[in-house]
């Protein structure tokens, strides 16, 4: 059995049969890490010794209490890989930046404490564009993460070693955080199911800030339970992040099995799927999403034409408030209490800084950052309206398959331009999850669902039942074939 | 909405941001501001006269923490990642003329 390649679900299951131990899974994901890592380059710091004495601690505990060691540690013995954006207490934490190289956190992450409280092993810390700055991986200050399914093509991004690292079954999950398309994206290029919950459901606290009103940590996971389980460890108040929502945290796991999608009604907005901004949808994206939907038809669920506002506004909404939050989160580096001097920054870094403090600077403001506050009430309003008539809202995750590496090169909005169809929703605060629906030029395709502020449970429901009924989400990329 | 950007807002820009370009980054940038503030003009379409700002979603006002909640860092870990150190204080360049 290669045990790399298991799921949370499967790998929790042996575990607590005691069909393997958590150091001969940990070792299964280094090896596979060793085996594949030069081709994909989806880590930048992998952390073998502490991984596998952390395994070793969970098997002690595992013999000594049997399965009710997994009532409080859901996750015990689950390596899975972090981006390298979530402060990690003594481990190397760069954002993919030459600016942090070096930089060593003395505190650990909300996200990464509680997942280290609940079992999980901390393979390593993946790469994202620098400071999470774009969909590619290519403004990575290191390297660029190559897709799994065809090496000459990006992964997606910001997440993308993430999603890399879950598609080439290089770790049992793993964790991202997206400010608009993060998470959804590299997931629907990987081929994976990436969910990128509610605004304020997961604290921030420890997340290195980009765009700190739309940030929000998730997983990227093989299976959506596996999402739900994730969910459920991850979600909750933190007193350290104000921002995050007090509500109680229902149990997603056991949401996912009183699903009744036949009384759903879903949306399927004419803006999205007839795209009036470049590059429009591809035929192929289009295809495979519409018959996913056909999917959730036959399943039983009511599909209902409706209309959205245009991405385009919400495109360059989130372009000023982007820029913006970015260039006051990033004025804390100042190179004398951590990280290196402001000369270090990347050319992507510079170029949103910059855009940000000019769109913030006096005499431009209400041009610029106001204005983009209130097209943000519209979208929020749109979305409200919508949510009268429908439960929840479909479109693909990507307007097209995977690109090519160095595609991104000349445009001033490539990210944006991929990140349409999570804009609107991310500037909205909204969850929505992507899930596997096909593919296209030997890429995968992904769709998503998008719902209203802390529906959750049915957004993971809906995927979920879409999971139970194809097996797109089965499928992971031969890694042996030799285009290496 | 004003677009015209120049090397020289460019330049002074840079100066805010403390940032040192080079001048074909200079050039660069000039292209690729003026790209993005094109794309932003889209916003002009919408009518916005009596709408109001959402600065953020949560709709939480007056969170505050609880006294004594909060753990600090030592000094020393606080110290960790610094440049310099002088007397278990950060140093800094000199700012002001003796």
């Amino acid at each position: 059995m290669e045990l790399n390649k298991l799921n949370i679900k499967e790998a929790v299951k042996g575990l607590k049969d005691k069909k393997f131990s958590s150091v001969e899974l940990t070792k299964s994901c280094l090896d596979a890490i060793a085996k594949y890592e030069n081709y994909v380059k989806a880590f930048i710091t992998i952390l073998e010794e502490s991984s596998l004495a952390q395994a070793k601690l969970s098997d002690d505990l595992i013999k000594k209490e049997g399965e009710n060691a997994f009532v409080l540690k859901p996750l015990l013995g689950i390596p899975y890989a972090c981006k390298d954006n979530f402060c990690t207490k003594d481990a190397e934490t760069t954002a993919s930046s030459n600016i942090l190289k070096g930089f060593i956190p003395p505190y650990e992450s909300t996200v990464t404490k509680k997942l280290k409280e609940t079992g999980a092993v901390l393979l390593g810390k993946t790469n994202l564009d620098a400071f999470a700055h774009g969909s590619s991986t290519e403004t990575s200050d290191f390297f660029t993460t190559r897709n799994p399914w065809d090496l000459t093509r990006v992964p997606g991004g910001s997440s993308g070693g993430s999603a890399a690292a879950v598609s080439a079954n290089m770790c049992i999950f793993a964790i991202g955080s997206e400010t608009a398309g993060s998470i959804r994206g590299p997931a629907s290029w990987c081929g994976i199911t990436g969910l990128k919950p509610t605004y304020g459901r997961v604290s921030r606290y420890g997340l290195i800030a980009m765009a700190s009103s739309t940030d929000s940590p998730g997983p990227l996971t093989k299976t959506v339970e596996d999402s739900a389980l994730i969910l459920n460890v991850i979600s909750g108040k933190d007193p350290l992040d104000a921002t995050t929502s007090p509500k109680v945290v229902p149990n997603y796991l056991t949401e996912l099995k009183s699903l009744d999608i036949k009384s759903l009604k879903i949306g399927r907005p004419k803006s999205y799927f007839e795209l009036d901004t470049k590059p429009g949808l591809q035929k192929g994206v289009r295809t495979q999403v519409n018959k996913a939907i056909k999917t959730l038809e036959e399943l039983g669920a009511e599909i209902v034409e409706m209309d959205l506002t245009s991405p385009k506004y919400s495109i360059a909404v989130y372009t000023i408030l982007q820029r913006s939050e970015v260039s006051s989160n990033l004025a804390r580096f100042d190179g004398i209490r951590y990280g290196k001097p402001r000369s270090s920054f990347g050319f992507e870094a510079k170029k949103r800084i910059m855009l940000g403090a000019y769109a913030l600077s006096s005499g431009y403001y209400d041009e610029y950052y106001a204005k983009a506050q209130k097209v943000r009430t519209l979208v929020i309003e749109d979305f409200n309206k919508a949510f009268e008539v429908v439960d929840l809202i479909v479109s693909p995750t990507y307007p097209c398959v995977a690109t090519k590496v160095g595609e991104s090169d000349n445009s001033a909005m490539f990210g944006e331009l991929m990140d349409v169809f999570q804009e609107p929703s991310s500037i909205a605060g909204l969850p929505g999850i992507s899930v596997p629906c096909g593919f296209y030029e030997k890429m995968p395709v992904g769709i998503q669902f998008i719902g209203p502020h802390m529906s959750e449970p049915i957004v993971l429901r809906l995927a979920h039942q879409f999971q139970q009924d194809t097996d797109f989400h089965l499928s992971f990329p031969n890694l042996e074939r030799d285009d290496k | 909405m004003t677009k015209i950007i120049n090397i020289k807002q460019v330049e002074k820009v840079g100066e805010l941001s403390k940032l040192k370009l080079t001048e074909a980054e200079k050039k660069k940038l000039l292209e690729l501001f003026t790209e993005t503030l094109d794309y932003i003009d889209v916003l002009d379409e919408l009518s916005l006269k009596k709408v109001t700002e959402t600065y953020q979603i949560t709709g939480l006002v007056n969170v505050f923490l609880q006294e004594g909640s909060a753990t600090t860092l030592s000094q020393k870990e606080v110290l960790s990642n610094a440049k310099e150190v002088v007397k278990n204080l950060f140093a800094t360049a000199q700012v002001l003329e003796r």
